[in-house]
């Protein structure tokens, strides 16, 4: 359970931190190049949604970010679980 | 990639025994025959073909065969990140260009000679000094790459300038010492060196216990992501925006922390 708990968990946080990050950085640049209203979707899941009215921004981080989030996790313990069986003990450690 | 000019020494942390080669690193001892023992008794950074000579004499045998069989050899320590090779300046390049002109069409890439550097895990902040210190060439040859390839990749779509570029590359440059600087400051306490393998960057230590091993696993794409947040957080100040996009140069570095990366598997037990 444990090897599939870990890769989920890790590949959740990593997606999700990077998601909501670029939404972020996103929302920063559309307020500060005066872009106006701004929404990226995938269809009807919205990632991130900015609106601008009289010099006041505001972003709204849609529910495709936590959807992608958990994507992410799913498929990087899909991807633990098929590695698991090629793996070999190593001797020494390298990161 | 090693020619009989190009200068050999032992790298800090692998010594000359009476049992063979030590390799306080991973803790392992290479054993050695009497010519091997040779070259690596005169590994004291004199070049190749001066070893071959030593060689040749020692065990009457031809300069040509010596210096075939020294230089294979040498490479074969090189690649097991035993031994340091030092070309000329300019030498590296010429030949890593020569190769790959020659190579290329074979679909085979030149392999640049290895390179080991000494990290004192004694504390964490010199653990970190001494891999900022180590990484100092590769992380500007990074930042320079990287703010050349994003001016270029600019200018192509019609956004030209330096400012973004430069604040990638330097994000870039950063991310990697942080991300190293972290796993070092990890290991306190334990034995370890920065290996350089053409364009990988990694630390080599002995196997630690598994939680152990995990935190040193996730230390360096967090640290790189945390560096990333500081920077996303002060892009949100007046006239800082630009920050914004090159935060998430270091920001990416916690996709490592996937099976994708090296240290994801690490983190996972599958390495």
């Amino acid at each position: 359970m444990r090897a599939l708990v870990t890769p989920f968990l890790l590949g959740t946080a990593a997606v999700a931190v990077l998601a909501y990050a670029a939404a972020l950085a996103l929302a920063i640049a559309a307020a500060a190049g005066d872009w106006g209203a701004l929404n990226v979707a995938v269809g009807p899941v919205v990632l991130v949604a900015v609106e601008r009215s009289a010099g006041e921004t505001s972003t709204t981080f849609g529910s495709g970010l936590a959807l992608a989030a958990l994507a992410g996790g799913a498929v990087n313990a899909g991807a633990a679980a098929l590695l698991r069986g090629r793996t070999r003990g190593r001797s020494d450690g390298v990161h | 990639m090693i020619d009989a000019r190009d200068r050999v020494c032992l790298p800090a942390g692998v010594r000359l025994t009476a049992a063979g080669l030590h390799d306080e690193v991973r803790g392992e001892t290479l054993e050695l025959n009497d010519t091997g023992r040779l070259v690596v008794t005169c590994a004291d950074g004199r070049p190749l073909g001066e070893i071959a000579e030593l060689t040749a004499a020692h065990f009457r045998v031809p300069g040509d065969v010596a210096l075939a069989d020294v230089g294979v050899f040498c490479l074969a320590l090189n690649e097991r990140f035993l031994l340091n090779v030092e070309s000329r300046p300019g030498a590296a390049l010429l030949r890593l260009l020569s190769s790959l002109a020659r190579g290329l069409p074979l679909g085979a890439l030149p392999a640049p000679p290895r390179r080991r550097a000494r990290i004192n895990t004694a504390r964490a902040s010199a653990a970190v000094a001494s891999t900022a210190a180590a990484l100092a060439w590769r992380a500007l040859a990074v930042g320079a790459l990287a703010t050349v390839s994003a001016a270029a990749l600019l200018a192509g779509v019609g956004a030209p300038g330096l400012g973004l570029p430069v604040l990638l590359g330097a994000g870039a440059a950063l991310a990697l010492v942080v991300h190293e600087g972290a796993h070092a400051a990890a290991l306190r306490g334990v034995p370890c060196c920065l290996c350089l393998a053409g364009t990988a960057v990694f630390l080599l230590h002995r196997r630690l216990p598994g939680r152990r091993r995990g935190l040193v696993a996730v230390a360096g794409p967090l640290a790189a992501a945390a560096a990333g947040l500081v920077a996303l957080a002060a892009a949100a100040a007046p006239g800082l925006a630009a920050l914004g996009p090159a935060a998430l140069v270091p920001l990416s570095h916690v996709l490592a922390l996937t099976v994708a990366g090296r240290d994801g598997r690490a983190a996972c037990g599958l390495s």
